[in-house]
């Protein structure tokens, strides 16, 4: 259906001061102006200025609404992330997909840092967080596995979702446990089920050993892991690296091979749970994970490059010490 | 001296202003350029009370601009723009039609962020009641919207 098929008895078509008539004025003032007296490109821009949860409200005011939210959604989300970032979360609408992106959930730091998980956070808080620092690193230097936890569950969020790209450990699971399993170091692990039944579910990096999750996935150096929990799903995007190269098990010890499998996979799983659970990271010793859901894309290019001149700086310095050491072999 | 410019509302009220504020408006100026002589611009689109408050905008804009662009006058800008959207509802409506007519993009921004900021926080129902908006939702979009509902933080 056009927007212009649908009804709206108190739009105005040109841009004017209204000159209403006193009982209409007198109406207005105590129930407030209708927000349909401005014109579209005028209400456009001002839904663009909304939060994703507060379109959701606006979205079932009146048919109007219903089918401008929609499209403000859809802008604001493909300008902020690209197209293809913005559609990545397949079967959900536009509003939907926008209040995913701004969900930015956080981590339990208080349990976090009794696993002896360290956490670095960014010196300007971005605008997801207005109160409170982000995290935008997590490090583990103790032996695993240690349990990593979100702040909230879904008892208090209905939408969960974390972004971390893997820089350290390659032996890593990612996934979902019950709220009342959240203090078991090992309840991702061993997919531990609680009293009511309900196991921790999730995938585990393909080196990781003695796992008991469903999957098996390879995740590397530079691979970004999403999860998000909905409603109605457990879902998870791993995208390799271009140039990822896997630690595979040979002869009882792990050696680099080049990475041909697909850049990005997916697994989708019902949300089937009655009760409440938390996001949840399995890590073992000198895992490093950057935090990635609460920068902006603009921060994630800044980290990139970052990560990038810092490599560059280390393979320089490699080779200038390697090239030293062979001219003193020279000498 | 700057040129005058005598900016006319549809009530009648005349404001004489600096040229230079008046070309704030995109509107404005692409009427000098079509009439360069012109010394009076009437606008029939807006009542004298709004243009007062578009004029004390854009003359505020205009010098703060030319205080040049420190921190502090940012701070200052916010501040004052802050108090200068403290108005009744209907007030900022008005203001954002005027914006709009007149095609000052950083009033139409400001008071479209100020509307926004009304609607924030509040269920569905209080938008309705707030902004005085009837429910025409049919049937089968209200099921369909109940699909979705559990998504909301409420």
């Amino acid at each position: 259906m056009e927007l212009d098929d649908l009804e709206r008895p108190l739009k105005r078509a040109r841009s004017e001061t209204v000159c209403v008539d006193e009982a209409t004025g007198q109406q207005q003032e105590e129930a407030g102006v209708s927000l349909l007296l401005l014109p579209d490109g005028v209400l456009h821009q001002v839904l663009q200025w909304l939060p994703g949860l507060d379109l959701f409200a606006v979205n079932s005011v009146c048919r109007y609404f219903k089918d401008l939210a929609g499209r403000v959604a859809k802008e604001k989300l493909v300008r902020a992330v690209g197209y293809k970032q913005a559609a990545r979360w397949r079967d959900y609408n536009w509003l939907q997909r926008l209040a995913i992106e701004e969900t930015a959930t956080m981590f339990d730091l208080e349990r976090g840092a009794a696993q002896n998980f360290s956490f670095t956070e960014t010196p300007i808080c971005p605008a997801v967080m207005p109160i409170c620092r982000a995290v935008m690193e997590i490090k583990l230097e103790q032996p695993g596995p240690r349990l990593l936890l979100s702040d909230v569950s879904t008892a208090q969020a209905p939408v969960l979702r974390w972004k971390l790209q893997l820089r350290g450990n390659n032996a890593a699971e990612f996934g979902v446990v019950p709220l009342d399993m959240q203090d078991q170091t090992k309840a991702l692990h061993k997919c531990m089920p609680n009293a009511a039944d309900e196991r921790a579910t999730g995938f585990s990096s393909a080196i990781t050993v003695g796992s008991l999750l469903p999957a098996r996935l390879p995740i590397m150096k530079d691979t970004v892991v999403e999860i998000l929990v909905t409603p109605r799903e457990i879902s998870f995007i791993v995208t390799n690296p271009e140039d990822g190269a896997e630690m595979v098990w040979q002869n009882n010890s792990t050696v680099s091979r080049a990475y041909k499998g697909p850049r990005e996979l997916r697994l989708q799983l019902p949300n089937t749970y009655q009760g409440p659970v938390k996001l949840a990271v399995t890590a073992w010793q000198r895992a490093a994970f950057d935090v990635l859901h609460t920068l902006s894309r603009e921060e994630v290019e800044q980290l990139r490059q970052q990560r990038a001149a810092a490599q560059k700086a280390a393979a320089l310095l490699a080779g200038g010490r390697a090239a030293r050491m062979a001219l003193r072999g020279q000498q | 001296m700057n040129a005058k410019l005598t900016l006319t509302s549809n009530d009648g009220q005349k404001f004489e202003v600096e040229k230079e504020v008046a070309l704030q408006s995109q509107m404005i100026k692409g009427m000098l350029e079509d009439i360069q002589s012109a010394a009076s611009v009437p606008l029939a689109n807006v009542n004298g009370q709004t243009l007062a408050k578009v004029v004390e905008y854009c003359k505020f804009h205009y010098e703060a601009t030319k205080k040049g662009d420190t921190q502090k006058t940012k701070a200052a800008i916010k501040k004052w723009d802050k108090a200068f959207l403290n108005v009744e509802q209907s007030v900022l409506f008005d203001l954002i039609l005027a914006a709009n007519y007149l095609h000052v993009e950083s009033l139409l921004q400001l008071t479209c962020q100020a509307a926004a900021k009304l609607i924030c926080n509040k269920t569905t129902q209080e938008i309705r009641d707030m902004f005085n908006i009837e429910n025409d939702l049919t049937a089968e979009d209200e099921a369909q919207l109940l699909s979705e509902i559990e998504w909301k933080f409420e």
